[in-house]
């Protein structure tokens, strides 16, 4: 039986969040366990449809820490790091926007002309006239740099390198 | 059983209800949960069962096998080890004398009444 584009692509969603949360779990056994709940999601969509199917597995999240908590010891898991740093960098960018455009604001608000500020570091000139507004920054954020590296190493879990990453399961 | 099952309890005699019924008849992971669901854990998620098998499987209680699935990729099997009998047989005498305390202190409660 073939499953429906729908389901499968439900089904593809579904076990890419599930893989994410797994990425501690050594990679043969994680493809294991993925093939494996990919079969047993297509049982259990003939009998209940996908939706349910999925449903009752509970979230990818939840899932995957009950696969983790079987584990004999937890690696850190990078790709969690990643998107940990990706945050702290995508915070930094928004907070950075806020306060160039606060600068181009206030240069607006006095007539116009050229400022330049420091941003965690950074070097911010803005300039700003009746014809446009532009910006150039320059320098190096070690805040910023302290700051992406922190949110890389607790996203990831990096001290199961040197716990051992021992689980309570 | 009753709906207001402990969850801690379902967990700590889940392997023994799992060993007990592979080693009745192997069966793949959704099949499994429909049987235990059959057996009176209706309730049973598959969250809970499949992350037991693995567990099982990696402790050495459980061996599985790739069958061809008509319904699409091969199903993996499980059936129990020796080791994994052993733990059964252990385990299933550990609730039976559990077993045996709670009936005796309900018995005794009832009496005393």
């Amino acid at each position: 039986m073939t499953l429906p584009l729908a389901d499968r692509i439900r089904r593809w969603r579904y076990l890419q969040d599930v893989e994410l949360w797994l990425d501690p779990m050594p990679g043969r056994r994680r493809r294991e366990v993925l093939r494996e709940l990919r079969t047993n999601l297509a049982d259990a969509a003939q009998d209940v449809g996908m939706a349910r199917a999925i449903e009752d597995l509970g979230k990818p999240r939840a899932l995957a820490r009950s696969y983790l908590d079987t584990e004999p010891r937890r690696r850190p898991s990078w790709s969690l790091g990643v998107l940990g740093a990706g945050a702290v960098l995508a915070v930094a960018l928004l907070a950075l926007m806020a306060y160039a455009a606060g600068m181009a604001d206030t240069l607006l608000a006095t007539g116009g002309g050229t400022a330049t500020g420091g941003f965690l570091g950074l070097r911010v000139v803005t300039e700003a006239s009746e014809n446009g507004l532009g910006w150039e920054v320059s320098g190096w954020s070690w805040a910023l740099s302290i700051a992406t590296v922190l949110g890389f190493l607790l996203a990831s879990a990096s001290w199961r390198l040197v716990t051992g990453g021992r689980s309570g399961g | 059983m009753s709906d207001a099952r402990d969850p801690q309890l379902l967990k700590g005699v889940l392997p023994m209800l799992v060993i007990g019924l592979l080693g009745a008849a192997e069966s793949y992971g959704y099949e499994l949960v429909t049987r235990l669901r059959t057996a009176g854990l209706d309730g049973i998620a598959p969250g809970t069962v499949y992350p037991t098998l693995t567990r099982l499987e990696r402790e050495g209680r459980l061996t599985s096998r790739l069958v061809p699935s008509p319904s699409g990729p091969a199903r993996k099997y499980y059936r129990p080890t020796p080791a994994g009998e052993a733990y059964y047989a252990s385990a299933l005498a550990a609730w039976d004398e559990l077993g045996a305390v709670v009936g005796a202190v309900a018995t005794r409660r009832e009496d005393d009444r």
